[in-house]
């Protein structure tokens, strides 16, 4: 049994027998999930603004993994900051976010 | 990769039975996955979090060890204590992938930081990944960063 993480896989852009590309080199990874399209890669992250504290869930465009296997993502809330081209963000319903809007 | 198995069988009233699966092969679809990789690693709900809260040490890890419940002497303080994800972790639909990282700021000296483990809450909690540094940090000072990124493949 293997303890140790595995290569990259995309399923929902698969080889004609329906088996899902794969590799290890980050390279051909990225340059998959750049170009494949219908539908294109998302990123989704839960993510909560450090100003003003609502939680967010985003949805962006696929980001490329750099060569240290950092993506890079920088979020902006929509209430504190600019609007950020291309992300989607849906306010999470917590406790904090319900008593901000009650006020 | 996720393996499982469907097993299924009827029993009928007059005792008979009708093996339909037998430890047969299943399928993971692409829903559950981005799910799984929510719950895994990019979910921030308090109660219910993901492992996206990084820590360090410099303590050389003996690996493997699946039975590691803590990470050996593990940083608390200084600026390299256990950090939430930021920018916040992320996963790519469609894909196995996700991706956890935090970028510290020391804030004191260290002599070599040389592993890294993933926690789900800011203090205790369950250990989830965890691995040595290629190489150690070295000697850090207030003001250096040490960048450190999970990307955890999983399904």
């Amino acid at each position: 049994m293997s303890i140790e993480g595995g290569a990259f896989r995309c399923f929902i852009h698969t080889d004609k027998a329906g088996n899902p590309f794969e590799t290890s080199n980050i390279e051909e990874w990225n340059a998959h999930c750049s170009t494949a399209v219908e539908p294109p890669h998302e990123e989704e992250a839960d993510w909560q603004c450090e100003q003003c504290g609502d939680v967010y869930h985003a949805k962006l465009p696929f980001h490329k993994l750099g060569a240290d296997g950092s993506k890079g993502i920088r979020f902006t809330c929509n209430d504190c900051g600019e609007k950020q081209k291309g992300v989607e963000m849906t306010k999470v319903q917590t406790e904090q976010t319900k008593r901000k809007e009650k006020k | 990769m996720i393996h499982g198995f469907l097993s299924a069988k009827v029993i009928r009233k007059d005792g008979t039975e009708k093996q339909l699966a037998c430890m047969q092969h299943n399928e993971l679809t692409n829903a559950v996955r981005d799910v799984m990789h929510s719950n895994c690693y990019t979910n921030t709900s308090t109660g219910t979090r993901g492992f996206n809260y990084i820590a360090v040490t410099e303590t050389s890890l003996s690996l493997p060890n699946l039975s590691a419940t803590t990470l050996p002497g593990e940083i608390t303080t200084n600026g390299l204590g256990r950090a939430a994800a930021s920018p916040p972790a992320s996963h790519t639909t469609g894909t196995n992938s996700s991706t956890v990282e935090v970028t510290m700021t020391a804030s004191g000296s260290f002599t070599d930081v040389v592993a890294s483990a993933t926690f789900n809450a800011s203090s205790g909690a369950t250990i989830g990944h965890q691995a040595n540094y290629a190489t150690g940090s070295g000697t850090l000072i207030s003001g250096d960063t040490l960048k450190t990124t999970w990307t955890l493949n999983l399904g």
